[in-house]
């Protein structure tokens, strides 16, 4: 599913440096990346989603070579086949329950909005148990709750590849259990390549690959 | 694009004191000038409308400026009275003809015009109820007054005393409503019309009472004899004209030396009208004759001097509004990082958020300017309050 | 759309041309509307004006002009004229309580003013700060003195003139031929009434000061109506003047009834009726009713 080869990444005006010879997800694995901090974890995650591009190297999701595609081809091809689940959710404020998990149709004209998506997103919520806070603004919600918007906004599209950095990281133990179970559920009901990032040792039962990233990173 | 407006709605909606504050104020801020011009460029209008429709004022020598503002805003000013008799004399020219104006008198705030019934053809002055003068006593009042009155035709409207101390002096009339006139839009909407008679019945130049030979009480007499009754103050004045009291109601003295404010004179022609000026200037009589257009175009200068300062004031002002407006939206910007690069990571372009943003800032400027334009439109309703409180 | 547009544009345009031509017909069918406040000054606007006016006559004929109120509908006949030919010397008290453009109301007896008799007839009163007044009538039946009848027909002719320009000439016209009737009428009063210079008349009522004053008379005045029975104090009143002046003639304005004249014939006084003609005539018109009053002052 992603492939990665000769991936060479560094900041300008910074002496971080991400190596990364050959790494390989398959399809439908579910794989945690842990490491401290600085290691360049989140750094890889944008890399695969192509919001950054490497200065050298390959990245290839599904056919999909992203690292050879232009801004405009790479922001249309991660709202299509890629799901973000962010550390602190990054619910919009001012957008109800129904509207931030809708989000990508409305910020990328490369999908479109029709009937059945609002179906598609009232359907996933049920399941993740808030169907019954359309509604509802993030500021009335508990962090598990934000956390599932969350999570339906990124697999609304039913994307091939979900990254998620730090899913469990504000939540409860309770909450991190059921998120890591929604996950794992959607994970196998999409058929989607899970790549997360975790500090959470407790959360790594489940995952079938652990990659320590202090191998990639060349100071 | 449909979107991007919709993500601006919301995020302007959630935020509803922040954008009402930033919405009023840049509002305020547009409004301010426009109306302001309005305020004035209408004020001038209408005063040389009512001016231009206005040929010749004749009045007491003194300000020219009180005597047209006396007449044509029956505003009460400290101008000398006239008399009646000019009239008969001007109509005798054979140069146009003359309307008598008195007004010196208030009814709950307006002002009671005495004056005849050429003032309401002069000034195309139409009834929209009622029926038009027809008998001492009678008043017909403009649309304004009946409205702010909550008046109309068969009650009654009272004129005020000029001052308490005045009671004992000058009886308030009770006047019958008999008419109410369509709307004008000028000072006329404002006024009480009665005609000159009822107005020096209000003076005390005429009034009715009972019948002296054949009063019943005793006390009312203080001395009689075959030619002279005496009476006291105390017998009863009539404070209301109907038919039954009406043949009671005589004036003392002679009528052509009654007082009225001013005379509106409408000459046949201009040669007419520069032929009457020569007369007054020559001091063949002794009054005094203004065109009122030159008076207001003078009165009016004063008012565009004050208007250039405004100007300045305002562009000031709005200047400073466009950098606290700037700062606001670039502040706003930096605390919405995070949420926009949300947008970005998730799958939106630079462009899309420029986008987003530009809506926001556009919708607030359509509500702003529509607040503007509300505001605008209400300034019509006040170009009267306008010139009775700051440029008369 | 745009043959829409002009279609609309061109039936304003129809509709502008043909506005003015009506209104400039209507001006010409309309004429100078007059009234007047009694029946002489009615007389010589029509024998002035003629057709070229559209004169009103409102004033019922069973009262007398001067003390007639008009009512709703005859004020708003006045309201309407373009010009009210008024008596002078106060002739319609109602004028004073109603409303009308003072620029349409011509006084016929302005140029006369000085001339007008004044009267002591109400009694002096006061009340509070004013002081004494008193309510000092005039005299107003000028017409009988029919050089003042001339000036007020000559005010008629002028303000006529000036409002119809067009007609002056047939006005002007008119008016001679009523001045040569009046002045007619005039030169036989003087002669008619000569005779009478060395009696003092007796007039029904006060309403004979102009012809008094006119044609040399001496006369005396009481209150007597021509169909009212007087009461004792009246007859009392007219003896002591017949007793005081030896008066033996009495002018009255309608024959009075068989009642009163069998009392005036016991009185050895003649009955001369000599109408003033305040109001219209049951038959006949002013100029008719003077020649009788002529013939009534000549046959005696």
């Amino acid at each position: 599913m992603v492939e990665l080869e000769g991936l060479f990444f560094q900041y300008p005006d910074s002496q971080f440096q991400l190596n990364i010879d050959e790494l390989d997800f398959a399809r439908g694995s579910k794989t945690a990346l842990i490491g401290t901090s600085g290691y360049g974890k989140t750094t890889f995650l944008n890399i695969v989603a192509g919001i950054i591009t490497p200065q050298k190297g390959t990245v290839k999701v599904g056919d999909e070579i992203i690292s050879a595609l232009g801004d405009a081809e790479r922001r249309n091809f991660r709202i299509r086949h890629i799901g973000f689940i962010f550390q602190d959710f990054k619910l919009i404020p001012y957008l109800n329950v129904m509207d931030n998990i809708l989000l990508p149709y409305r910020i990328n004209s490369s999908i479109r909005m029709n009937d059945s998506t609002w179906q598609s997103a009232l359907s996933i919520a049920e399941e993740l148990g808030i169907g019954n806070k359309m509604k509802k603004y993030p500021d009335k919600l508990s962090q598990g709750e934000r956390q599932r918007v969350a999570i339906c906004r990124a697999l609304l599209n039913r994307p091939s590849l979900i990254l998620a950095d730090e899913p469990t990281g504000n939540l409860d133990p309770e909450n991190k259990q059921r998120i890591m179970d929604i996950l794992f559920d959607s994970v196998e009901k999409f058929e989607s390549t899970l790549i997360t990032v975790t500090h959470d040792h407790d959360m790594l039962e489940g995952f079938e690959t652990i990659i320590d990233f202090k191998n990639f990173q060349a100071l | 694009m449909k979107q991007s407006f919709y993500l601006a709605i919301k995020y302007l909606m959630f935020y509803k004191f922040r954008t009402m504050v930033l919405t009023l104020s840049i509002g305020l801020i547009l409004f301010l000038p426009l109306g302001l011009e309005r305020l004035i460029s209408e004020s001038q209008s209408q005063m040389l409308a009512r001016s231009d429709a206005t040929p010749l004022l004749i009045g007491a020598k003194g300000s020219s400026t009180d005597l047209v503002i006396n007449t044509l805003y029956f505003e009460k000013n400290k101008i000398e009275f006239i008399h009646l008799g000019l009239l008969d004399t001007l109509n005798n020219m054979d140069l146009g003809y003359a309307i008598p104006i008195l007004s010196a008198f208030k009814a709950r705030g307006f002002p009671i015009v005495g004056t005849d019934l050429d003032y309401f053809s002069f000034r195309n002055l139409s009834i929209a109820s009622g029926r038009n003068l027809q008998l001492v006593g009678e008043c017909v009042i403009g649309s304004e007054v009946a409205e702010q009155l909550d008046l109309s035709v068969g009650e009654h409207l009272v004129s005020s005393p000029e001052n308490f101390i005045d009671l004992a002096g000058v009886y308030p009339l009770k006047m019958h409503i008999v008419g109410v006139l369509n709307p004008s839009n000028s000072p006329d909407d404002y006024a009480v019309f009665t005609d000159l008679k009822t107005n020096w019945i209000i003076m005390g130049l005429g009034h009715g009472h009972q019948d002296l030979q054949a009063l019943n009480d005793p006390s009312l007499i203080l001395k009689k004899d075959s030619a002279q009754i005496t009476a006291s103050a105390k017998v009863f004045m009539y404070n209301e004209i109907n038919t039954k009291n009406m043949d009671d109601f005589h004036f003392h003295g002679r009528m052509s030396d009654y007082p009225i404010s001013s005379v509106l004179f409408v000459p046949k022609d201009v040669k007419s009208g520069i032929i009457l000026r020569g007369r007054f200037e020559s001091k063949e009589l002794k009054e005094q004759i203004v065109v009122p257009t030159v008076v207001v175009e003078n009165l009016l200068q004063t008012i565009f001097r004050i208007k250039k300062i405004f100007d300045m004031v305002f562009v000031l002002i709005g200047i400073a509004t466009f950098i606290i407006v700037f700062l606001i939206v670039i502040l706003t910007l930096k605390l919405r990082k995070d949420e926009l690069f949300t947008m970005f990571t998730i799958g939106s372009s630079k462009y899309k958020t420029v986008e987003i943003v530009g809506f926001e800032l556009i919708i607030t400027l359509f509500l702003s300017s529509s607040i503007a334009l509300v505001f605008y439109g209400l300034t019509g309703f006040y170009i009267e309050t306008f010139i009775r409180n700051f440029i008369i | 759309m745009k043959n829409r547009i002009w279609g609309i544009l061109m039936v304003f345009v129809l509709f502008s041309c043909a506005e003015p031509v009506e209104k400039k017909k209507e001006r010409i069918d309309e004429k100078l509307k007059v009234i007047t406040v009694n029946y002489p000054l009615y007389y010589f606007a029509e024998r002035i004006g003629g057709e070229w006016i559209d004169l009103k006559f409102v004033i019922p004929t069973n009262v007398d002009p001067a003390f007639w109120n008009p009512d709703e509908e005859s004020l708003k006949q006045y309201q309407a004229a373009d010009v009210i030919f008024t008596n002078g010397a106060d002739y319609a008290q109602w004028m004073k309580n109603v409303s009308l453009a003072s620029s349409r109301i011509v006084n016929t007896a302005r140029s006369f003013e000085k001339q007008l008799i004044k009267l002591n007839t109400k009694t002096a009163h006061s009340h509070g700060p004013d002081g004494e007044h008193e309510h000092q009538d005039r005299a107003f039946t000028v017409w009988l003195d029919l050089k003042l009848a001339l000036k007020q027909a000559e005010s008629i002719r002028f303000h006529l003139s000036k409002r119809i320009p067009d007609q002056s000439d047939g006005i002007d016209q008119n008016f001679e031929e009523l001045k040569k009737d009046l002045l007619s009428l005039d030169s036989q009063w003087l002669k008619g009434f000569h005779k009478y210079h060395n009696q003092i008349i007796i007039g029904s009522h006060p309403v004979y000061q102009y012809l008094a004053r006119a044609y040399d008379l001496n006369m005396e005045s009481v209150h007597f109506e021509p169909d009212e029975f007087p009461s004792v104090s009246q007859w009392s009143e007219l003896d002591d003047l017949i007793k005081k002046h030896g008066s033996s003639i009495m002018l009255w304005e309608k024959q009075p009834s068989p009642k009163i004249e069998k009392e005036m014939n016991d009185r050895k006084m003649k009955i001369v009726v000599f109408d003033p003609c305040g109001n219209k005539p049951p038959s006949g018109d002013f100029l008719s009713v003077m020649q009788e009053n002529t013939e009534a002052i000549v046959g005696r």
